[in-house]
């Protein structure tokens, strides 16, 4: 499971993605700061969960380092290699080595197309794959999800959630990826069918080599799937650590109010274990606190959290922390 | 569970037509008006076959009732009404799907593009909308007939192009919508081009929404048509449509009220008709999305 | 503070609940002869995914289904008052007064056009005869109840100045307007932020202690349940598959899905890396529901008998049933067999 010895697939040095709200006439009148400054590496082979809440740019981030957007600032290396400013055809071969699933099996595919033009279009844009070999990679990528090749003829709105999710990986992996962006892929099904996928991911992933970005935030299942997690809040990492450690010894208030807020499917443990409450709201995200942005709601803040942003200190090998008032009692 | 082959493609088309039987089955009087203007639409394209005769005058034959001889009488210079009634709707039904097809094809292609392109090309797109929208289109058709030569062709390019605002403006925010769904998002990540991306995700999408807007489309063609026949802008002598018809029979109403209830009640029916159409291909394109009910 | 009941006095009971509905032309058993019952002061869970029947049950029970759905059975009582007996309008008035609920997505249950104040004092002057400035007072009380800061603020706001989980709060709040004697909540929690959720659970917790009130819990996810509930039912296919208290549910399932639902959600203590369990396939169709055991086709202790008829209940106490041909004894034994 140590994979700090592997190279750095992708690595992100304060990336930031800002997005402009608009008002009625097309002005600029706020900004979004969905990601705003954030700096990690990801390894060959690994799987690195990204968890946080609602707004807090977890998704934005996946999408921006496989450059589906445009970051504001920053820089992203894949392999090494800077694929910050890459624009228009040129991104296309990183397409190819970089790919996403996402949520919502219903948007993902469209219902206009059976399963053959879904796959195939990506495949023939993206990989430039002979016409004559493409049904066939198809029916090898059907069979590799636990699908069948007659399938192919069918439409989207034939299958079940679970199915389609399957579909969804077919088509980013059909064209041979080195990276995975899995955006939140398991929230929209229910609880029998997640761990079919989880697992299927997780035998892909070993015969063909894959890394994973693991966005979500089902925290029991992250925990399960991952080598290494980041807890992000309000477009910043507050925490980074090997899945374990992250679940046994949380430093950062938020992953401690967060993991205790996972409930627990053992009833006498959830009467024993104590709930860190969070005291307040989420601050929108068009008005992020200065400072460290959780200071509005942490209870352990000081003074100078609400003016310096805290910096990303390894507090233990591989276990990184942004917050100015470690060591923590209590 | 049953096995498939690969019938699927067969099965998936037995399910719209299904569906679309349900409809009907249920609506009396569309299947009533459809089956009516399907004999319309018989009609109006067999009639060159027919022993019909619209344009012989025989002034002696004026204003007969209905007889054996002429179904539905002879008008005010002696021609067979019945023919002229079915070549009336030949034109009124030409015109309608020409006008229908121009007034479209604007509408498609300008809605999509700026419903995707979204910004400056949008915005443009849409002040040209605004302002053709906001002048009475009832005036301005009938203010622009005036200038042009009064004919067919002309006919038809006007409502051609006075009428696609409409269409544009529903087009466009279904394309702003389906722009964030992420099978969009998808294609234009793996480098799909726009135009690709507009033909083989978007209009396949909007296709209810086209297809319904092209029979009311039709339907207001057919209106607007008689409207400006009727007013005397529109299709001119010897040529009848059935707006024309119902012009010519203002005059002679009081003893041949049958002249002006006939044309007028075939509008009615075609139009009426077209819009039960609409509401069934609608049913027949939209594919089944199930809406799981979750329990 | 309402009279302390007797927790095996029965707040609710329903017996052979059918009910049926037509969508997209097909006819679809949502719910295929279910009995159950929720006692007095307690939290009771009813868990399933989707499909398994578990809103539309509550939803007959009170008469929410639309006019083309079929809803019989052979008793359903409400305080000892027979709901089947009733007429529209008693039904409508003991919906709001007695009987609460909350739905899902607070986004679509709060009309937009209107202020969070319009809707509580809507609720309270039509249910508890109020006027206006004494409505407004109650208002603030309730809303102060369900944890929401400067309530007199709040009332002039509108839905879509409040986020998710206030707006929760809000729907909770509605509900205790009435001062409801069972509140039944529909997965309100599933689209909020886990920190958030952590709150509304808590604050359910809260009120069911002050209020005594019953509170029937729908949801698919067993951890929300572990610390709130007294009693669990778990649904499935349109049938009750098991019921019990928390921990027999937890720590002794009678049931193969009971225990193939603990066996595919990931342990929360265990820091091993075993492979999750899922369950293989995927819940039977509605519309053309099998003859035998829903779950016989996932089963992987079925056998040919499963598939004949729908098995009878096994009764292992006074509070845990669950519908198997097999006792557990047996299915511990083909379980080792099987490792």
């Amino acid at each position: 499971m140590d994979n700090r010895n592997q190279e750095i697939l992708l690595e992100a040095r304060e990336v930031c993605k800002y997005f402009p709200a608009k008002d009625f006439f097309g002005r600029k009148k706020a900004e979004v700061k969905a990601v705003d400054g954030v700096n990690l590496t990801i390894r060959k082979g690994e799987t690195f969960g990204l968890v946080g809440e609602s707004g807090c740019g977890k998704s934005t981030l996946g999408r921006t380092l496989i450059r589906m957007y445009d970051p504001t600032s920053g820089s992203i290396l894949f392999k090494g290699q800077d694929i910050t400013r890459v624009k228009g055809s040129k991104l296309l071969p990183i397409h190819r080595q970089m790919q996403i699933i996402f949520q919502d099996p219903y948007s993902a595919l469209d219902p206009h197309h059976n399963v053959r033009e879904i796959i195939g279009e990506s495949m023939a844009a993206v990989s430039g794959i002979a016409a004559s070999e493409m049904d066939g990679r198809i029916e090898e990528m059907l069979k590799k999800v636990g699908m069948k090749p007659d399938d192919m003829y069918k439409y989207a709105y034939e299958f079940s959630g679970g199915q389609r999710q399957r579909i969804g990986i077919a088509r980013a992996l059909a064209v041979e990826p080195e990276f995975l962006l899995c955006d939140e892929p398991i929230s929209a099904l229910d609880v029998s069918i997640q761990a079919q996928v989880v697992n299927m991911l997780e035998d892909l992933q070993e015969e063909m080599g894959l890394t994973y970005l693991f966005v979500a935030h089902d925290l029991s299942m992250v925990r399960h799937i991952s080598t290494r997690i980041g807890v992000m809040y309000l477009g910043r990492l507050v925490e980074i650590a090997d899945s374990d450690e992250l679940y046994e010894n949380p430093l950062h208030p938020y992953t401690k109010a967060l993991l205790s807020a996972i409930p627990v499917a053992d009833p006498q443990l959830s009467a024993k274990s104590k709930r860190l409450m969070l005291q307040g709201e989420l601050p929108s995200p068009m008005h992020v606190p200065s400072g460290c942005h959780f200071h509005t709601r942490c209870m352990y803040a000081e003074e100078g959290c609400s003016r310096e942003v805290p910096e990303m200190k390894e507090v233990s090998p591989g276990h990184f922390v942004a917050c100015s008032c470690l060591p923590i009692k209590g | 569970m049953m096995k498939r082959n690969e019938g699927n493609k067969k099965k998936s088309r037995s399910v719209r037509v299904d569906s679309v039987l349900l409809s009907l089955k249920h609506d009396k009087a569309a299947v009533i008006s459809l089956i009516l203007l399907g004999l319309i639409i018989l009609f109006a394209l067999i009639a060159p076959f027919l022993p019909v005769e619209p344009n012989a005058t025989n002034i002696a034959n004026r204003l007969q009732p209905p007889s054996a001889g002429h179904w539905f009488g002879t008008d005010e210079v002696g021609r067979d009404y019945f023919a002229r009634v079915i070549y009336g709707g030949r034109v009124s039904l030409m015109v309608g799907f020409l006008a229908m097809l121009t007034s479209l094809t604007i509408g498609v292609a300008v809605g999509t593009i700026a419903g995707f392109c979204g910004g400056m090309v949008d915005m443009v797109l849409m002040r040209i909308v605004d302002v053709l929208y906001s002048i009475p289109w009832m005036i301005l058709v009938t203010v622009v007939s005036i200038f042009l030569r009064p004919g067919l062709k002309s006919i038809i390019l006007v409502i051609g192009f006075f009428t696609w605002m409409e269409i544009a403006r529903l087009v466009r925010a279904e394309t702003l919508s389906l722009k964030e769904r992420e099978f969009i998002l998808y294609a234009e990540f793996s480098g799909v081009g726009i135009w690709k991306i507009i033909i083989s995700h978007i209009i396949p999408s909007v296709f209810p929404t086209i297809i319904v807007s092209a029979t009311t489309s039709m339907a207001n063609a057919i209106m607007t048509e008689s409207s400006l026949s009727f007013l005397g802008v529109g299709i001119q002598q010897p040529m009848s449509s059935w707006g024309s018809l119902l012009q010519n029979a203002q005059g002679t109403m009081q003893n041949t009220f049958y002249m002006a209830l006939i044309p007028g009640l075939l509008i009615i029916i075609t139009i009426f008709a077209f819009n039960k159409l609409g509401n069934l291909l609608r049913v027949f394109v939209e594919p089944k999305i199930m809406n799981d009910e979750k329990e | 503070m309402e009279e302390i009941k007797k927790n095996d006095d029965k707040i609710l009971s329903a017996q052979n609940v059918h009910t049926t509905f037509r969508t997209h032309g097909k006819s679809v058993k949502a719910v295929r002869g279910v009995s159950f019952y929720a006692g007095y002061q307690e939290i009771l869970a009813v868990v399933g995914e989707s499909g398994s029947g578990k809103s539309v049950l509550m939803k007959s029970i009170l008469g929410l289904m639309p006019e083309n759905a079929e809803v019989t059975a052979d008793q359903i009582l409400f305080m000892d008052k027979n709901i089947l007996e009733m007429t529209p309008e008693q039904q409508r008035k003991m919906r709001g007064k007695e009987i609460a609920m909350v739905f899902q997505d607070p986004m679509t249950a709060l009309n937009p056009l209107r202020t969070i104040g319009f809707h509580l004092t809507e609720v309270l002057k039509r249910h508890r005869g109020m006027d206006k400035r004494t409505a407004q007072k109650e208002a603030i009380a309730v809303l102060e109840q369900v944890g929401i800061s400067s309530p007199e603020k709040r009332l002039d706001q509108y839905p879509h100045e409040f986020s998710g989980g206030m707006r929760q709060r809000v729907l909770i709040a509605m509900a205790l307007c009435c001062r409801p004697k069972l509140l039944i909540a529909d997965e309100p929690t599933t689209a909020l932020d886990v920190t958030i959720q952590a709150q509304i659970l808590e604050l359910l917790k809260k009120l069911q202690d002050e209020t005594g009130m019953s509170i029937i819990l729908i949801t698919h996810d067993l951890g929300v349940v572990a610390s709130l509930s007294r009693r669990i039912m778990v649904m499935y296919g349109g049938l009750l598959m098991e019921e019990g208290l928390t921990e027999e549910i937890f720590y002794s399932p009678k049931h193969p899905y009971t225990r193939a639902l603990l066996q595919a959600i990931p342990k929360p203590q265990a820091g091993d890396r075993k492979r999750l369990e899922p369950i293989p396939g995927m819940a039977p169709s509605l519309i053309d529901p099998p003859d035998g055991c829903p779950f016989a086709e996932r089963c992987k202790f079925a056998c040919e008998q499963c598939e004949k008829g729908i098995p009878k209940y096994r009764v292992y106490s006074d509070t845990q049933r669950a519908m198997c041909i097999f006792s557990a004894e047996e299915l511990d034994a083909r379980e080792r067999k099987v490792d």
